[in-house]
């Protein structure tokens, strides 16, 4: 049954749990956030479901926040909750640009811990273009495999970009569109 | 040719051999837009790979270039089987980021129309199910019931869907005279219609056959897969975001959290079909203590971040340029974050919203439940029948609009 925590609470247990790994909180509305490393991202995410008190066992979501023109423009949250006690606790860590399309931005995947966040990271690399080290599946989840860019991207225009590749020839006999093929 | 196609070994026509089969996303049972990579051995399904984005509209995108209030019109979009879900759990994420405490009035209103929105859901997936299954009588009583709840929707906020209705601080309008008398006719009798639903199906030994032991999830996939709602609940997980973390004066409301254990796609048709009456014992509450509050306070106080009553907008030059304000330059709350979610019919609805002081917001991310629980799809039908994929998709009660966003 709900066990609620106020986030101060939370903190000192994760405080606890994290060592120096926590590196900043904050609490806004009442909800709890705390910044990582993002190299560590895989062991503070298993210690804070192991953790007792804490049991953040369920992934409610994952996605991204670019603060572009700011470096570092990419913050990646993790929404966690816990199934036992109804606590929620938001932990996130910052990503550099790296500037080019070949060489995206690159953290851990926890989707073998988590298998929530398979489809988030695809959807964080679809949408945003980070690169997910050990993503069993990493592909594009909403947009066509062959699309241009990232478009939630704060760079990425609102009407788009002028030329999509596919162009209009989607029904000449040469087209990519083939039931088999895609 | 595609990474998911190549890892798939596709040897066709020879018999004992694998079949690669695509289903969607123009098959009816697939609830819109959704398609499948099935591969087959015989008739059992050994891989399914789910493609999505069909519907892929950008919301999130578009968000983040529309200020708050108009923002509310892109999610009443997502999940058009209950507008008023979205845009309820939009308003909560908003009202959290700018601090305030809505009036009891609204909060009721809201609960009403909550709970109205899952019957509604719930309505259109028990049709629908059924009818994936072979059922088609089921079909006609859910639509037919749900058609007294869309004339509620139309009777409040003016239209069927796309309402609207619910607003950053409250309701866009209070309730017209006579809402209470129509929810309260709709409500006795809807307890009758779920047991004729009940009568056509619980004990159906075809149904039975259908849904017992079919797509079961043990309770740490359940987990690990971020399932939430009656997923989850048919696990034995008595989880209910209402009850756990609640929004809109929950606690004040008496009703129950349906729980199975079997985790199969008959535990979760059970688990609907008792959220039914939980449903109409709750509006059966919000009716009660709507009648004990005061008309007309279905906004809350913040002046700032409320349009003036259309009445007060001639009466003096401080209302008249509030007005236009509100309108054109939208709201600003204070930077930050927050987010918020609710117990929709399909599961968690949550909006994370990221504010940067401006009239736009920074980010919102929709975590919609239809996403999540799709992406255990593979898990549940692989080593299952066919024919059982639909039951496994309608049991999931996905709709399309809410995965692709």
């Amino acid at each position: 049954m709900a066990d609620l925590r106020t986030a101060d609470q939370l903190l000192e247990l994760a405080k606890n749990e994290l060592g120096n790994m926590l590196m900043d909180s904050s609490t806004a509305a009442g909800d709890l956030s705390i910044l990582v490393p993002a190299g560590s991202i895989r062991e503070v995410l298993t210690k804070l479901r192991d953790a007792d008190g804490l049991r953040f066992d369920l992934m409610s979501y994952m996605t991204v926040v670019d603060y572009h023109p700011q470096e570092p423009r990419f913050e990646l949250v993790y929404d966690m909750y816990s199934v036992d006690t109804a606590n929620r606790i938001r932990v996130r860590c910052r990503l550099a640009d790296t500037g080019s399309e070949k060489d995206l931005p690159e953290i851990d995947s926890v989707a073998d811990i988590f298998m929530a966040s398979n489809w988030h990271e695809r959807e964080a690399y679809d949408l945003y273009g980070i690169n997910f080290k050990g993503h069993p599946d990493q592909r594009r989840i909403l947009l066509p495999e062959n699309w241009d860019g990232h478009p939630l991207r704060r760079d990425y225009p609102y009407d788009g970009k002028p030329v999509w590749k596919l162009g209009a020839s989607v029904a000449e006999p040469e087209a990519k569109f083939d039931i088999l093929e895609n | 040719m595609s990474m998911d196609l190549q890892n798939l070994t596709i040897e066709q026509n020879e018999p004992g051999k694998l079949m690669v089969i695509n289903m969607g996303p123009q098959h009816p049972s697939t609830h819109g837009v959704l398609r499948l990579v099935l591969e087959l051995d015989g008739e059992r399904v050994m891989k399914c790979i789910p493609h999505i984005g069909y519907l892929h509209t950008g919301i999130e995108k578009l968000s983040e270039h529309h200020n708050y209030t108009q923002n509310i019109t892109h999610y009443c979009r997502m999940d058009y089987l209950a507008p008023m879900n979205n845009e309820l759990a939009y308003c909560l994420a908003v009202e959290k980021l700018i601090g305030g405490e809505i009036p009891a009035r609204a909060s009721y209103i809201r609960v009403i129309m909550h709970e109205i929105s899952r019957c509604m859901s719930h309505l259109l997936w028990i049709a629908t199910h059924a009818l994936d299954i072979g059922a088609s009588t089921a079909f006609m009583y859910g639509t037919a019931e749900r058609e007294k709840l869309l004339d509620i929707y139309e009777f409040v906020g003016g239209q069927r869907m796309m309402t609207s209705y619910i607003r950053i601080g409250g309701c866009k309008e209070d309730v017209p005279e006579g809402f209470d008398e129509m929810v309260r006719t709709w409500a006795e009798g809807f307890g009758k219609e779920i047991d004729r639903l009940h009568g056509l199906l619980t004990k159906n030994p075809i149904w039975l056959e259908r849904t017992k032991g079919i797509g079961p999830m043990s309770r740490e996939r359940c987990i690990s897969y971020g399932l939430m709602g009656p997923l989850l609940r048919a696990v034995g997980i008595e989880m209910d975001l209402r009850k756990d973390r609640p929004y809109c004066r929950f606690e004040e409301f008496d009703f129950d959290i349906p729980v199975e254990q079997e985790g199969d796609v008959y535990a979760r048709y059970l688990v609907r079909m008792e959220e039914f009456y939980q449903s109409r014992r709750i509006v059966l509450q919000a009716l009660d203590k709507l009648k004990q509050t005061e008309p007309e306070t279905h906004m809350w106080e913040l002046r700032e971040f409320t349009p003036p009553k259309r009445a007060d907008i001639y009466k003096d030059i401080e209302r008249n340029i509030h007005h236009f304000k509100y309108w054109t330059e939208g709201i600003k709350p204070p930077a930050g974050e927050a987010y918020a979610s609710i117990e929709s019919g399909k599961g968690e609805l949550g909006f994370y919203v990221v504010s940067d002081g401006s009239a736009k917001p920074l980010r919102v991310k929709v975590r919609g439940a239809s996403f999540v629980n799709l992406a255990a799809l593979p898990e549940m039908c692989e080593g299952e029948l066919i024919a059982d994929v639909v039951a496994v998709i309608g049991a999931i009660d996905i709709v399309l609009g809410e995965v692709d966003r």
